[in-house]
């Protein structure tokens, strides 16, 4: 065979022929390290079933993480109030006027509304509205949002059928009295008059006590989500219900202040100091950006993500480390006959290429045992409520390719080191 | 010979720094991950209160009707009572010891007079609570069950509270401002954190505690509205505080004691009987249903260990698979080089088990070093978990002394299984083969 001479052979044909000779060889020299060639499948398929897995868990807190509520967050500054102890609870629709109107007058503050809750601000007040007003039927479960007649253009909600309130429409707060009109969601509306138009229609909004009120939907708005997100809301945190009515202070009300991001320190404060002059029956209890807002209520998910990239991190070291030690007493052993190698004419590149290859079969194997391993391992955490999907295939690919990818570095030391061998090794006996 | 061998595995474990510090990393990592989870599982998951949790129980009754409860689960049951069935059940007396309450958000005016007033998180509760729950007192009691009955003006501190207002000292007797009007001290507690916090599983379950305890009764009289969850379905609640407490809203939790072995059965009992008594006056719409729980099966009703520990744990287990995994490929690696060493000491007498007894004791040796690193991570796996967690579980994630001891049999036992088989291999091998070439 051409190789014995250790001519450099630049043909294709014998690259070919190198390669192929050199891939049963590897085979071949499986046979002798059967244990080892095992204990490395075997740790890249764990390593394959956990990383792909991990991925998968990190992309849903991600997709938490960035979940938007429908309002321009980055530009609202909220105002978390309620009853300073042992004022007078009851509400005074004058009382927030004023305090709009003082907030209105800060330097920056493009726009104030005062509504009952906020999207990442828990306290949560649901209610169910119907296509029929029959009080025996489930309705549908929507977030209801009280709020002044701005409250609409200041949260920044995209109006796409019908129209916002108007200032005559706006009612006092009233545990009884639901005010005639209100503005849904696009989900909402959908779900209640499927593709049909909805400005116009009527809903039954259930009071309580068996009474069934109508309200007529008169605008539908692009996206508003519930104040508390739980995790697997399968877009029922949408559902939302707009009233035109004064919120009360008690249990909690929210100013909101549009303004830009650079203005929102000064305009935070200057707020807390008008209301308290302005108001001392209601004090604030939380102050803040609604983009603090939002990152305090996902602190546990942003936390699980970096949680799961460190065990990535640390699945990677280890296994890499597992690798290249195995592989490099391997090279240790053969010293011998890399030396003949070099000595019969291979060049350096040879032996590297053989050496980098080596382990690719292994590799290999181990990935598609991992990606079997994977599968079930994501069908045990759906069954047990632990994950929502199915492992989705991006994830398999990008950890295929990054074990595959991770072994041939780790084999890269110890390969080099065997190229480096000089053919007078295989003299030493 | 433990000696000699202990020399010649330190010696080995030098001649290889690099393998030896990866099997460390190894070990350590895995150990680190799967103690940091243990801990925080064992604090999540423990028994708050151990020496009494199979005698204290949780009543529920259908207050809601089976058109309610269809937007829960089929076994669904409402967590609390409303005020007509709390009062009503405390009037019954059919427990041992028993407890209604709910918490509250009261305004206390401190002593000082340049301090603002302060917001405090309470719990409106009947006398028994103290007893029933064993909470420790520092100074001063609790209220009697005339104090109840008599709606007194008294209450309980916590002992934070007491060194917040008070500088700790024994404040028993004094009188103190709240939402405006004037209490007396009579009782100040010692140290009581059960967590998780069983007895009301709103809001904060692990770090959430009572600052101070009023009676129920008088809090009722003073209007103190619940800050805890209040679930009014149906027919919403009438005009006031009246209508409130008429109302079917539900925010009262109760307690009751049973000490004796049958007074589960015969409580479960009355419960059904009040509550059939109900349907029959016509209260309740529907077939009585209740429940009776004791304090861990309500702590896994409310699955109060959160799904993220519960994956976290399985990662860091399977996270110490692979650190076995791969500490053994590396044992492997690091044995097979020492075949010369091994088969000089064959071809001089020593026996199989004496080799497989060397080759364990340096497995030994880095099962410690990598357990001594696992503690170390495992301190800064629970430091950086105080921010995965609610902010609630961190508070107890501290790593007991036990723990420490636990951590090093498991690097001990993982290393050593991981030794295994490189172990086996290398007494293996045959002394002649390797001598032709030395």
């Amino acid at each position: 065979m051409a190789r014995l001479q250790g001519f450099p052979s630049f043909g294709i044909q014998d690259r070919v022929m190198e390669g192929m000779i050199d891939f049963i060889a590897i085979i071949a020299a499986l046979r002798h390290r059967k244990i080892a060639a095992c204990l490395i499948v075997a740790e890249i398929a764990v390593a394959f079933a956990i990383l792909s897995n991990a991925l998968s868990l990190i992309g849903a807190e991600v997709e938490r993480l960035t979940i938007s509520s429908g309002t321009a967050e980055s530009n609202l500054v909220d105002l978390f109030v309620n009853p300073t102890p042992g004022s007078d609870r009851t509400n005074s629709e004058a009382a927030m006027r004023q305090d709009v109107r003082a907030l209105a007058g800060i330097a920056g503050v493009k726009a104030v509304s005062v509504l009952n809750q906020v999207p990442y601000g828990g306290g949560e007040s649901v209610g169910g509205i119907d296509l029929k007003p029959d009080q025996h039927r489930l309705g549908l479960a929507v977030a209801m949002y009280l709020g002044n007649e701005g409250a609409i253009a200041t949260l920044g909600l995209r109006l796409i059928a019908g129209r916002g309130f108007r200032a005559d429409e706006m009612i006092p707060y009233s545990r009884d009295i639901t005010p005639p009109v209100a503005i849904l969601t696009r989900a909402a509306a959908m779900k209640l008059f499927g593709e049909s138009n909805a400005v116009g229609r009527i809903v039954y909004h259930a009071m309580g006590r068996g009474k069934m009120t109508q309200v007529r939907v008169i605008g539908v708005v692009d996206k508003l989500v519930w104040p508390i997100l739980l995790p697997g809301d399968t877009g029922e945190e949408e559902y939302s219900i707009i009233f035109p009515e004064w919120p009360s202070y008690a249990p909690q009300a929210h100013y909101l202040l549009r303004t830009s991001r650079a203005q929102m320190p000064r305009i935070e404060r200057e707020a807390k100091q008008i209301l308290a002059k302005s108001n001392p029956a209601v004090q604030v209890r939380w102050a803040g950006p609604l983009t603090e807002l939002k990152s305090k209520y996902f602190r546990q998910e942003r936390s699980m993500t970096w949680t799961l990239v460190a065990v990535c991190l640390a699945l990677l070291i280890v296994t890499a480390a597992g690798i290249f030690g195995l592989t490099s007493v391997w090279m240790r052993e053969r010293v011998h006959q890399i030396g003949i190698r070099r000595a019969l004419g291979a060049t350096r590149g040879r032996i590297l290429a053989h050496y980098l290859l080596e382990n690719l079969p292994l590799a290999a194997v181990g990935v598609l045992l991992g990606a079997a391993l994977a599968f079930a391992t994501s069908t045990y955490l759906l069954v047990h409520g632990y994950s929502l999907s199915r492992l989705p295939a991006p994830y398999v690919i990008v950890g295929a390719a990054v074990l595959l990818g991770l072994n041939q570095l780790a084999v890269l030391g110890p390969a080099r080191r065997a190229a480096a061998i000089a053919p007078a090794e295989a003299a030493r006996l | 010979m433990f000696g000699y061998y202990l020399n010649l595995a330190l010696l080995s474990l030098r001649r290889n720094i690099v393998l030896t510090a990866l099997m460390i990393i190894a070990i350590g990592v895995g150990i680190g991950a799967s103690m940091t989870m243990l801990t925080i599982l064992r604090a999540a998951s423990g028994d708050p209160i151990p020496q009494k949790s199979n005698r204290l129980f949780v009543p529920q009754i259908d207050n809601f009707g089976p058109k309610w409860n269809a937007w829960h689960d089929r076994d669904y049951l409402p967590p609390d009572l409303t005020y007509i069935d709390a009062t009503a059940l405390m009037r019954a007396h059919a427990a041992a010891r028993q407890a209604a309450m709910y918490p509250t958000s009261l305004s206390i005016t401190p002593p000082d007079p340049t301090r603002n007033p302060i917001q405090v998180d309470a719990r409106a509760t009947y006398s028994d609570f103290f007893p029933m729950f064993d909470v420790p007192f520092k100074y001063g009691r609790s209220w009697t069950q005339a104090e109840d009955d008599s709606h007194a003006s008294v209450v309980v501190l916590a002992r934070a509270l007491n060194d917040l207002l008070f500088g700790g000292v024994d404040s028993v007797g004094r009188k103190l401002t709240i939402d405006g009007k004037s209490y007396r001290i009579i009782g100040v507690l010692d140290d009581w954190h059960p967590s998780p916090r069983f007895y009301d599983l709103g809001g904060q379950t692990f770090s959430g505690t009572d600052q101070l305890f009023v009676p129920f009764t008088r809090a009722i009289d003073e209007q103190m509205a619940t800050s805890g969850n209040n679930n009014c379905n149906g027919k919403g609640p009438g005009k006031g505080w009246n209508g409130f407490l008429h109302s079917n809203c539900i925010w009262i939790h109760f307690w009751v004691e049973l000490p004796a072995a049958g007074d589960a059965t015969s409580y479960r009992t009355f419960l059904d009987n009040y509550a059939a008594e109900q349907t029959q006056t016509g209260r309740f719409s529907w077939p009585p249903r209740v429940a009776l729980r004791n304090v861990m099966q309500w702590l896994s009703y409310n699955h109060v260990v959160p799904p993220t520990v519960d994956t976290l744990t399985g990662v860091s287990f399977a996270l110490l698979l692979v650190c076995i995994l791969n500490a053994t490929g590396l044992m492997l690696a690091k044995f097979m080089t020492r075949t010369g060493a091994v088969c000089v000491r064959r071809a001089l007498g020593a026996t199989r088990p004496a080799i497989f007894a060397q080759c364990l004791v340096e497995a030994g040796v880095i099962g410690l070093v990598g357990g001594l690193l696992g503690i170390g991570l495992t301190k800064l796996g629970l430091v950086s978990c105080r921010a995965v967690l609610q902010g609630d579980l961190s508070v107890l994630t501290r790593l007991h002394g036990s723990d420490v001891l636990i951590a090093l049999a498991v690097a001990l036992a993982a290393t050593i299984l991981a030794g295994l088989y490189p172990t086996w291999r290398a007494a293996r091998v045959q002394p002649a083969s390797q001598l032709k070439t030395l």
